[in-house]
C-alpha cells in the first residue's frame, strides 16, 4: 500500500513537472487569464447579487445567502476542473484511439489520463474565487467557528468529488463510443447556471433527481444549505457527514462503472 | 449569385447533416433546451413569488421574454469567430484566398447555413413544445415589422462582431484571456441572463453605451413593449451604428490580414 | 500449449457492432430513429503460438484484423469468446501486470513527449514502470552505443527525423526489459534507408536480448528481412501460419532456374519445365510443379559445362499477392 502511493505519488509529479515544461505557451498568457477568469466570475456573480437584490430574496433565502451558494457553486467546478479536470479528455481519447496508450502501462489508467492531461495550474485561478465565496459566508452571516471552518473545507472536497463522480459516469459511458458531447454541455450548464439556487424552487420532481439521480445538489443547495442552516432537519454536522457518505457512494459507483466500462472497451482503428 | 445560391444549399445540408449524425448527441440537444426552459421559468415564478409587477414587468410578460430569449439566443448563435481561429491556427486560412468568392462572404453564407440547422433541429421542436404547454399565456407581444426588423440588425451585428474578433486572430493567438473577460462583459451587458432594466441606473447606462444590449435586448425589449414609440427609432438607430461600425471594422482587418498574408505567404 | 511456447493463443474471436448509417439528408433522418446495427467478426477464432526468442511476424491487408489480434494480446481488448496466455498471465484480465512483461510500439501513434528532450521520456518511462537506476543506466548505455540513441537524447521529439523517432520509441519500450515486444506497423512512412536501419536494429535486439518479438505488418519486406515464421491474416482469419520457406514452398510453385553454359547450346524440354528466355549460353527456366532439383539437375548438367547456377525463389510479394487473390 505505502510503496503503491509512493509510486503514484512520484509519478504525480514527474508528469506534472514535464507537463508544465512542455507547454511553452503558459506563461505568456497567466496573468490575463487570472484577470479573465476573475473578471468573469465576479460579473455574473455582481449580476446575481442584483437581480435577487431586486425581488428581495428567492425561496426564503437572502441575497448574500443566494450569494453564497452561486460561489460555492462556482468555485467548486473550479475546483474540479483544475484537480481532476484531465479526465476530461477522455472522450477525445476514445474517440482517436489514443485510449490505447493509457491502457499499455503499469499505472491505473484513470490516475494517468487525469495527470497526463491536469490543469492543475488552474487552480492558481481559483484563489480570487475562493476569497469571494469566505466573504460571501461571512455577509451571509455564517460564523467561522472551527467546526463550521471544518464542515466548510469537507464540503468543498466533497462537492468536487460529487461532481468527480457524475462526470466519470458519463465519460465510462463515452468509452462505450456513445457520443456524450451534447450530455456533458446540459451537465455543465444545468451545474453552472441551474444549481447556483435553491433547488427546491424548480418543484418536487426536479428536486429529487437533483438529490438521488443526478447528484449536483449534493455539490450546490445542500452543502450551502447545511451551512446557512437553511435545510430543515439537518444541523451543519450531521449534514456535512451525509453529504460525505453520498459522496465517497458515488464515487465508489462511478468507479466501479468506469472498470467495467475499460474492460468493453472498443479501440477504434485497425 | 447562382453560385453562391449554391454554395447556401450545400452548406445548409451539411450542417444539417453533421447535426444528425449522432443520435444521442441529436435528442439530448433537444432535451437541454426544454430543461433550460423549464428551469429558468421555475426560477423567475420563484422570484416573483408574492409580486405582480417588478419594474413594470409582470411575469407572464418575464415568461415571456425568457422564452423568446432562448429562442433568439438559438437563432443568433454564430461560429465564426472559430471558424476563423480555427482556419488561423492550422494555417488552412490562406487556402481561403485561393477560392473564387470572397471569404467574408463565404463567412456569412455558412452563418445562414449554420442558423438554417438551428432553426430546423432545435427552435421548431422548442416552439412546438411551447405551444403545447401554454407557457406564454396571458402576455402582451409586439410581434410587428420593428421586431423583426431589430431582430434581422441583431443577426447581422452579431456576425460583423464575430468576424471582427476572429480576425484579431490573426495578429495575436494570444488572447485567451481577454476572450474570457469579453465574454463575460457580454453575459451581463446582452441583457440575456438577467433583462437590463433590472439592472441598477449606473450599470444600465454602461450598457447602453455597449454594443452587446443591440443584440439581444434590443428586439426582446421592442417585442415585450418595454421600448416603445420614438425610442423604437432610437434604438435601431443605435443598432445600425454598431452594425456599421464592427462592419467597417472587420472590413478593414480582412484588408490587412489578407495584405499579410500574400507578402509572408500565410 | 507446449511449454517452451511464451503466448498461446486458442480460439480467439472478437466481434465489434457497429451502426452502419444510411448516405444522404433522408437516411441521416432515418438513422435517428432506426439506426441499423451490424455485427462483424474482426479476429476469427485463431490459435496459435509464438517461442520464447523468436521474431514473428503477423502479415496482412489493412484492416484484416491484426491489430485487434495484437490488442487483445496486451489487454487492451477483451476477446468475445477464446483466450490468450501471454508469459503466464491472461493479458486482458490483468492488463497492468502483462504491462510490465511487454514492450508497445505503435508506427501510427507515438508514445513520446511531442515538445520535450527524447530524455524526458525515457525518464518518464523509467518513474511510470519502475525502472531500477542501474538497470536504465545500463539500458540506455545499450541504446546510446549500438544505435546512435545518445545524439538523439538531447533533442526535443518534434525535431526528429521519422526514422529517429522510431529508434526512440523502440528503446523507450525496451527499457523496462520486457520478455515480449510487439511492433505494430513499425516501418510505416520510413524510406529504404530508414527501413534497413530499422531492421537491423531490431535483428539486433532479438539477439542481444532474448526478446521475443511480435512484428505487425503490412509489408512483405519487413517479414522478409526479420521472421523466420509468419501468420497470415486476412478478414479476421488466419489463413496460414508457418516458416516462410514452407509458404513459399506451398504457395509459391514457381521456381527459377538460371543457368549460364560456357558455349551455346539448345534448351532442355521437360513437361514441368517452361523455357523463358535462351539464347545461347543464357538459359531461364520456370518450374510451376513441385519437382525435386534431382530430377532437373542432371538434365541440365548434360546439355553443356554449365559456369553458373542459380535457383531462385518467387518473392514473397508474389505468394502473398496469389493467396490474397486465391
Amino acid at each position: 500500500m505505502g510503496a503503491k502511493i509512493a509510486y503514484y505519488w512520484n509519478l504525480y509529479w514527474h508528469v506534472l513537472s514535464m507537463q508544465l515544461r512542455s507547454r511553452m505557451s503558459f506563461r505568456l498568457n497567466f496573468f490575463v487569464m487570472l484577470v479573465g477568469v476573475f473578471l468573469r466570475e465576479a460579473a455574473t456573480l455582481a449580476l446575481m447579487v442584483v437581480l435577487v437584490q431586486k425581488f428581495d430574496g428567492l425561496a426564503g433565502w437572502r441575497t448574500w445567502e443566494i450569494a453564497f451558494l452561486y460561489s460555492f457553486v462556482t468555485l467548486t467546478f473550479r475546483n474540479f476542473s483544475s484537480f481532476v479536470g484531465g479526465i476530461g479528455t477522455i472522450p477525445a481519447l476514445v474517440r482517436t484511439g489514443e485510449m490505447d496508450v493509457y491502457l499499455l502501462t503499469p499505472s491505473d489508467p484513470l490516475f494517468l489520463i487525469n495527470c497526463r492531461n491536469t490543469m492543475i495550474w488552474r487552480s492558481f485561478y481559483n484563489i480570487g474565487i475562493f476569497a469571494v465565496t469566505l466573504y460571501c459566508a461571512y455577509q451571509a452571516g455564517i460564523a467561522f467557528t472551527p467546526g463550521a471552518v471544518c464542515c466548510l473545507a469537507v464540503l468543498i472536497l466533497c462537492g468536487m468529488f460529487i461532481l468527480f463522480a457524475v462526470y466519470l459516469i458519463v465519460y465510462a459511458a463515452a468509452i462505450r463510443v456513445v457520443e456524450v458531447s451534447a450530455l456533458l454541455k446540459i451537465l455543465d450548464g444545468v451545474y453552472k447556471q441551474y444549481m447556483v439556487y435553491p433547488i427546491p424552487i424548480y418543484g418536487r420532481v426536479a428536486a429529487w433527481i437533483f438529490t438521488f439521480l443526478l447528484p449536483l445538489g449534493l455539490a450546490s443547495y445542500y452543502p450551502s444549505g447545511v451551512l446557512l442552516n437553511r435545510v430543515s432537519g439537518l444541523t451543519m454536522g450531521w449534514g456535512t457527514l451525509a453529504i460525505a457518505a453520498a459522496a465517497c457512494l458515488w464515487v465508489a459507483a462511478a468507479l466501479l462503472l468506469w472498470r467495467a466500462s475499460i474492460r468493453k472497451y472498443n479501440s477504434t482503428g485497425t | 449569385m447562382k453560385q453562391l445560391w449554391d454554395y447556401l444549399k450545400v452548406s445548409c445540408k451539411i450542417e444539417l447533416e453533421n447535426q444528425l449524425i449522432f443520435r444521442s448527441n441529436f435528442f439530448v440537444s433537444i432535451l437541454f433546451v426544454i430543461i433550460r426552459v423549464v428551469m429558468l421559468l421555475a426560477l423567475w415564478s420563484a422570484l416573483y413569488q408574492g409580486k405582480t409587477q417588478v419594474e413594470g414587468i409582470s411575469l407572464a410578460t418575464m415568461k415571456c421574454y425568457t422564452i423568446v430569449s432562448i429562442v433568439f439566443e438559438l437563432f443568433i448563435a454564430c461560429k465564426v469567430e472559430n471558424s476563423i481561429t480555427e482556419k488561423v491556427k492550422d494555417g488552412s486560412i490562406s487556402m481561403m484566398l485561393t477560392r473564387p468568392a470572397s471569404y467574408p462572404v463565404t463567412l456569412f453564407i455558412e452563418h445562414l447555413a449554420g442558423t438554417f440547422q438551428a432553426v430546423v433541429v432545435w427552435v421548431v421542436p422548442y416552439l412546438l413544445v411551447i405551444f403545447l404547454c401554454g407557457f406564454a399565456k396571458g402576455a402582451q407581444l409586439y410581434l410587428g415589422p420593428w421586431f423583426w426588423l431589430s431582430a434581422a440588425g441583431a443577426y447581422l451585428l452579431m456576425f460583423f462582431y464575430q468576424f471582427f474578433f476572429g480576425m484579431i486572430a490573426f495578429w495575436t493567438q494570444e488572447i485567451n484571456g481577454f476572450l474570457q473577460a469579453r465574454d463575460a462583459v457580454m453575459l451581463v451587458f446582452s441583457g440575456s441572463m438577467v433583462p437590463l432594466w433590472f439592472f441598477p441606473g449606473r450599470l444600465f447606462s454602461i450598457a447602453q453605451y455597449l454594443p452587446f444590449q443591440a443584440m439581444y435586448s434590443t428586439p426582446l425589449s421592442i417585442m415585450i413593449g418595454k421600448i416603445a414609440g420614438a425610442d423604437i427609432r432610437t434604438a435601431l438607430l443605435v443598432q445600425a451604428g454598431w452594425i456599421l461600425g464592427f462592419g467597417f471594422l472587420a472590413q478593414f482587418c480582412w484588408r490587412k490580414s489578407r495584405r499579410r498574408m500574400i507578402v509572408n505567404g500565410g | 500449449m507446449s511449454t517452451d511456447s511464451i503466448l498461446s493463443v486458442e480460439h480467439l474471436t472478437k466481434k465489434f457492432t457497429i451502426v452502419a448509417g444510411r448516405k444522404g439528408l433522408a437516411g441521416a433522418i432515418r438513422n435517428l430513429f432506426n439506426p441499423v446495427k451490424r455485427e462483424i467478426t474482426a479476429v476469427n477464432d485463431i490459435t496459435f503460438s509464438v517461442k520464447e526468442g523468436e521474431i514473428v511476424g503477423f502479415l496482412g491487408p489493412n484492416g484484416a484484423g491484426k491489430s485487434t489480434t495484437i490488442k487483445m494480446l496486451t489487454g487492451i481488448l477483451t476477446p468475445t469468446s477464446g483466450s490468450a496466455s501471454v508469459n503466464g498471465l491472461i493479458p486482458y484480465q490483468q492488463p497492468r501486470k502483462n504491462a510490465r512483461n511487454i514492450g508497445v510500439v505503435f508506427g501510427q501513434r507515438s508514445r513520446l513527449w511531442w515538445n520535450l528532450p527524447v530524455q524526458d521520456s525515457f525518464e518518464y518511462t523509467k518513474a511510470l514502470y519502475q525502472i531500477p537506476e542501474n538497470v536504465f543506466r545500463e539500458n540506455l548505455r545499450y541504446f546510446s552505443d549500438d544505435f546512435g540513441v545518445d545524439e538523439i537524447l538531447t533533442k526535443p521529439v518534434r525535431t526528429l527525423s521519422l526514422g529517429q523517432k522510431m529508434r526512440a520509441e523502440i528503446a523507450m519500450a525496451m527499457l523496462h526489459n520486457p520478455r515480449i515486444l510487439y511492433l505494430d506497423e513499425p516501418t510505416i512512412g520510413l524510406d529504404v534507408v530508414g527501413k534497413n536501419e530499422l531492421h537491423q536494429l531490431i535483428q539486433r535486439i532479438n539477439a542481444d536480448r532474448g526478446v521475443t518479438i511480435v512484428l505487425v505488418t503490412h509489408d512483405v519486406l519487413d517479414i522478409e528481412r526479420l521472421c523466420r515464421r509468419v501468420m497470415i491474416i486476412d478478414k479476421g482469419s488466419l489463413i496460414w501460419h508457418g516458416e516462410i520457406e514452407d509458404l513459399k514452398r506451398a504457395k509459391g510453385v514457381e521456381k527459377h532456374y538460371h543457368v549460364l553454359y560456357e558455349n551455346p547450346c539448345t534448351p532442355i524440354e521437360l513437361p514441368f519445365l517452361k523455357v523463358a528466355q535462351a539464347d545461347g549460353q543464357r538459359h531461364h527456366y520456370i518450374c510451376t510443379e513441385d519437382v525435386p532439383l534431382d530430377d532437373i539437375l542432371p538434365r541440365i548438367l548434360e546439355t553443356g559445362r554449365v559456369v553458373d547456377f542459380t535457383v531462385t525463389d518467387p518473392p514473397l510479394d508474389q505468394v502473398m499477392r496469389r493467396i490474397y487473390t486465391e
